[in-house]
C-alpha cells in the first residue's frame, strides 16, 4: 500500500472493495468484461486483417508501415492529451474532494503527483485497450522478436505519459492564466485559431499536394501527413520500427529523450502550481458568486422556443441545455469535438474518384465512399455521444433525487434526455453526413438520403447512449469528466460498433440498389422507392433499438 | 393521509426497515424520531418514491405508491436532509423547473415562486447560481421547492441541520402554520426538543422497527413515566442502540 500514491488509494481501495463484495459478479460487470475482451480481440484481428490485406503493398514498398504506425501513435497521443487536459481541469479545479484535500497537511508535490496518476489512469486505459492489440498485431505481422514485445509497450507507455503531462500542464496554464468569466470566450478563440492553423497547414503547398493527389494508392497521403517530423507520433513510430530491426541504441535514445520530456513537464507543472495554483483555484471557486442571471428572461425564452413540448419534458430539456452551457468542462470538450468534425470533413474531401477511371469503376468507387462516409461519420457522432449523451444521466449526480421524487416517470425522463440530445446531434449528424456525401460528388438524392441516414442514426445513437447511460448510471463522482471514462462508456462505444454493423446492412442494400438497380429496372420512380424503403427500414431498426434501450434503462433506474 | 403497511427494506442480508406499519392522519405534524442509522431516512425515501420497499405497501392521499406513483408524488413536497440541488441553475430557475415538473400554470407558478422566495427571504439571491449559496440557503431553497406546488403532504428530513437560529425559528413557525392550514407535515428528526415543541403525533424507530407510536401522552403511558420529558423516554426506549 505504501507504494501506491496517497491520492490514488481511495480509487484502488474502492475497486478492491467492489470486487471483494461481489460487485464484479453482477451481470453488468460481466457483460462489460466480455465486451472488453471482444473489443481487444476485434482490434487485434482487424489490424492483422488490414496488414495482411496490404501485404503486397507493404512488401513492394508502395506503403511504408511507418505511416500507419505513426498515424496510430499520433491519434493515441492526441486522444490522451485532449482527454487529460479535460480531466485535469476537473481534477485540479472542480473536483468535490478538493476542499478536503487542500485543507489537509498534504504537500503540493504529493497532491499534484496523485492528481497526475488519477488523470493518467482515467484517460489512458481505454487507449491501451484500443492501441496495444494493434501493436501486438503489428509485431506479429513483421515477425518481431521478444525484445520488440517488451520494449514497444514501454515506449507506448512513455508516449502516454508525455500526453498526460502535456494535458496536465495545459490545464494548469489555462486555470492560471484565464480568468474564469472569460473561460468560454478564450476557448472559442482557441478553437477558431486551431481551425485557422489546420487550414493554413493543410493548404501549404507540401501538404496539399499530397492531400489532393487523386490516384487511389496515393490516398495514403493522409497517412503521410501524420508521418512528418511535426507529427507527435513520428519519433515513437521510428523508435518502434528501429526495435523491429534490432537498432536498440536509437530507440533507447528516443526513450531517454521522452522520459526527460516527462520530467521537464513535471518540473514545469510543479513550479507553475507552486506559484499560481492556490490563487487560480480560489478564483475559479468564486466564479459563481459574481454571476447574476436573468432567470425570468430565460424561462420566457424556454416557453417560447419549446412551447410545443409538454411542460414537464420542457423543464427537463431546458435544464439540460442550461447546465450544459454553464459547465466549463463541457465547453472544452465541445470545442475539441467540433475540431474533430472539421478535420474529418477536411480530410474526407481528398478521397475523390479518379476522373479517368471507367464508369463502372467510378460507380463502385462512389458507392464504397458513400458507405465509408456513413461509417466514419457514424464514428465521429459516437465520439460526441460518448462524451455528452452517455454521461447525461450520471451527470444528474446527487441531484437525482429531484427527478426520483417528482411526478414524472423514469421513461419520460429518459425520453426528455433523448429529445434534448437528439436536436443538436441530428443537426451535427446531418451536416457531417451531407457534407461528406457532397465532398465525394454524390448526386442530390444521395446527398439527401445521406442526410436522412445521419438524422436516423443520430436518433439511434442518442437513444442507445441514454439507455446505456441509465443502465450504467454512476451518480457519485468527484468531477464530471470522470463519468466519460468508466466501463459503461467503453461498453457504449463497443456496442455502437455492433450497432453500426447492424445499420450498415440496410444502408448497403439501399445505396447498392440505388447505384446498381436503376440500370436493370428502368422505372422513373424506382430510385425514390429504393431510397424511401431503405430509410424506412433503417428508421424501424433504430426505433426498435431506442425503445429497447430506454426500456432497459428506465427499469434499471426504477430499481435503484 | 399516509399509510405504511408492513413495509420492509432489505439491502442484501441487512434489514434497514423491518415490517413498519404507520397511519398518519391528515393535518397536523407527525414527528419521526430515531438515533442515527435507525432507518428514518430509508423510510422517508420509500414514502417519497425514491426507493422501492422490498415488501409492504405505502399509500399517500389514497394513492398507492407502487400503483399510482405519479399521482402520489404530485401531492408530496419533500425536503431532504442534504439539499443537493442543481448547482448550475439559479434559485428562481430551479423553482421554475419544479413548477414545470408539476405542470403548473405559468401565471400561478410565477405567483407561487414570488411568495415562497419572499417567505424564505431568498428574493435577493434568486438570480444567482445555486453553487454560490450557503448550506442554509440551499436548505431554504429546497423547502421553497417542496412548497411551491402547494402539496397536501410535506415530508421533511432533518429540517434544522444547517439552519441558523433565525432560520430554525422561522421554519418551526412555518411548519406550525402549515399544519394549522391543513397540510400534513411528516417530520424526521433526532432533535427531541423540536419534536416535543411541534409534533401532535410521534413515532420512535430503532434498528428499523417502530418502538412507539402516538401522542406524547400515549408514549408517557407506554413507558410508565408520566412526569418525564421526551428526552428521557427516548433514551430509555432506545437504550443499547449505540452499542451496535
Amino acid at each position: 500500500m505504501r507504494l501506491i500514491p496517497l491520492l490514488m488509494r481511495p480509487t484502488i481501495l474502492g475497486a478492491k472493495n467492489r470486487i471483494c463484495s461481489g460487485g464484479c459478479r453482477s451481470l453488468k460487470e460481466a457483460t462489460g468484461a466480455l465486451v472488453s475482451i471482444g473489443m481487444i480481440s476485434a482490434m487485434y484481428l482487424t489490424t492483422r486483417a488490414a496488414l495482411n490485406g496490404s501485404a503486397d503493398l507493404i512488401h513492394s514498398g508502395a506503403l511504408n508501415p511507418f505511416a500507419p504506425l505513426s498515424l496510430l501513435l499520433t491519434s493515441l497521443f492526441c486522444m490522451v492529451s485532449l482527454s487529460s487536459a479535460v480531466a485535469a481541469i476537473g481534477s485540479l479545479f472542480l473536483s468535490r474532494d478538493l476542499d478536503l484535500l487542500l485543507s489537509s497537511p498534504l504537500s503540493l508535490g504529493r497532491f499534484l503527483f496523485g492528481r497526475c496518476c488519477d488523470v493518467a489512469l482515467s484517460t489512458s486505459w481505454m487507449v491501451c485497450v484500443f492501441g496495444l492489440p494493434s501493436l501486438v498485431a503489428f509485431g506479429q505481422f513483421f515477425g518481431c522478436g521478444v525484445s520488440f514485445f517488451l520494449a514497444a509497450p514501454v515506449l507506448c507507455l512513455v508516449c502516454i505519459l508525455v500526453a498526460v503531462m502535456l494535458g496536465v500542464f495545459g490545464a494548469l496554464v489555462f486555470g492560471t492564466l484565464v480568468p474564469p468569466q472569460r473561460g468560454r470566450g478564450v476557448l472559442l478563440a482557441l478553437f477558431m485559431l486551431s481551425l485557422l492553423f489546420f487550414f493554413v497547414s493543410l493548404n501549404s503547398p507540401a501538404v496539399s499536394h499530397r492531400l489532393l493527389t487523386t490516384s487511389f494508392s496515393a490516398n495514403a497521403a493522409l497517412l503521410d501527413s501524420a508521418s512528418q517530423l511535426w507529427s507527435p507520433g513520428f519519433f515513437w513510430a521510428s523508435a518502434i520500427l528501429d526495435l523491429r530491426e534490432g537498432k536498440f541504441a536509437h530507440a533507447g535514445a528516443i526513450l531517454a529523450a521522452s522520459c526527460a520530456l516527462v520530467a521537464a513537464l513535471w518540473v514545469a507543472a510543479r513550479s507553475l502550481a507552486s506559484r499560481f495554483y492556490a490563487s487560480a483555484y480560489a478564483r475559479l471557486r468564486n466564479e459563481g458568486e459574481s454571476l447574476k442571471l436573468n432567470s425570468r428572461g430565460s424561462q420566457a425564452v424556454s416557453r417560447r422556443v419549446f412551447g410545443w413540448i409538454r411542460a414537464d419534458r420542457r423543464a427537463l430539456v431546458t435544464k439540460e441545455y442550461k447546465v450544459f452551457a454553464r459547465d466549463l468542462t463541457h465547453t472544452i470538450q465541445l470545442s475539441m469535438l467540433l475540431a474533430v468534425c472539421f478535420i474529418y470533413l477536411y480530410n474526407f474531401r481528398a478521397l475523390e474518384a479518379p476522373a479517368t477511371a471507367a464508369e463502372d469503376v467510378q460507380t463502385m468507387w462512389h458507392l464504397l465512399l458513400l458507405i465509408v462516409n456513413v461509417a466514419l461519420s457514424f464514428l465521429v457522432i459516437v465520439c460526441i455521444c460518448s462524451r455528452f449523451v452517455f454521461p447525461s444521466i450520471s451527470l444528474e449526480g446527487t441531484s437525482f433525487w429531484i427527478l426520483q421524487s417528482a411526478p414524472v416517470s423514469m421513461r419520460n425522463v429518459l425520453r426528455a434526455k433523448v429529445l434534448s440530445w437528439f436536436l443538436p446531434m441530428s443537426i451535427i449528424a446531418a451536416v457531417i453526413f451531407m457534407s461528406g456525401a457532397m465532398a465525394i460528388g454524390a448526386d442530390e438524392l444521395l446527398v439527401l438520403a445521406s442526410c436522412a441516414c445521419g438524422v436516423i442514426l443520430a436518433y439511434g445513437l442518442v437513444g442507445l447512449g441514454v439507455g446505456l447511460g441509465a443502465l450504467f448510471a454512476h451518480f457519485e463522482w468527484e468531477y464530471s469528466s470522470q463519468v466519460t471514462t468508466n466501463v459503461g462508456s467503453f461498453l457504449y462505444m463497443a456496442l455502437s460498433l455492433l450497432f453500426l454493423a447492424v445499420n450498415l446492412v440496410p444502408i448497403i442494400l439501399m445505396f447498392g440498389a440505388y447505384s446498381l438497380v436503376p440500370g436493370l429496372i428502368p422505372h422513373e420512380s424506382s430510385p425514390l422507392i429504393i431510397l424511401g424503403s431503405g430509410l424506412l427500414l433503417l428508421a424501424a431498426v433504430n426505433y426498435s433499438c431506442v425503445a429497447a434501450s430506454l426500456s432497459v434503462g428506465s427499469r434499471s433506474l426504477k430499481a435503484r | 393521509m399516509i399509510k405504511l403497511e408492513n413495509v420492509t427494506k432489505r439491502y442484501g442480508s441487512f434489514v434497514a426497515v423491518d415490517n413498519v406499519s404507520l397511519t398518519i392522519p391528515a393535518g397536523g405534524i407527525f414527528a419521526f424520531l430515531g438515533v442515527n442509522g435507525a432507518g428514518k431516512t430509508t423510510t422517508i425515501r420509500m414514502m417519497t418514491g425514491i426507493l422501492q420497499p422490498s415488501s409492504g405497501s405505502i399509500s399517500v392521499g389514497g394513492f398507492d405508491l407502487s400503483e399510482a406513483p405519479l399521482e402520489a408524488k404530485s401531492i408530496i413536497g419533500y425536503v431532504p436532509d442534504r439539499p443537493n440541488l442543481y448547482p448550475k441553475l439559479t434559485g428562481r430557475e430551479f423553482l421554475y423547473f419544479v413548477c414545470d415538473l408539476h405542470r403548473m400554470n405559468h401565471r400561478h407558478a410565477e405567483r407561487r415562486i414570488d411568495e415562497v422566495l419572499e417567505e424564505y427571504s431568498l428574493e435577493r439571491w434568486q438570480d444567482e447560481l445555486i453553487e454560490s449559496y450557503s448550506h442554509g440557503m440551499k436548505q431554504r431553497l429546497a423547502t421553497c421547492a417542496a412548497l411551491v406546488h402547494d402539496p397536501r403532504v410535506l415530508i421533511v428530513d432533518e429540517p434544522m441541520v444547517g439552519l441558523d437560529p433565525h432560520g430554525a425559528k422561522h421554519l418551526k413557525e412555518s411548519l406550525k402554520a402549515y399544519a394549522q392550514s391543513g397540510l400534513t407535515v411528516f417530520l424526521s428528526t433526532h432533535s427531541l426538543n423540536v419534536a416535543e415543541e411541534l409534533a401532535d403525533h410521534l413515532a420512535i424507530i430503532n434498528r428499523g422497527s417502530i418502538l412507539a407510536v402516538g401522542t406524547l401522552e400515549d408514549i408517557r403511558n407506554l413507558t410508565g413515566r408520566q412526569d418525564e420529558d421526551l428526552e428521557h423516554m427516548f433514551l430509555e426506549l432506545t437504550a443499547g442502540s449505540q452499542e451496535h
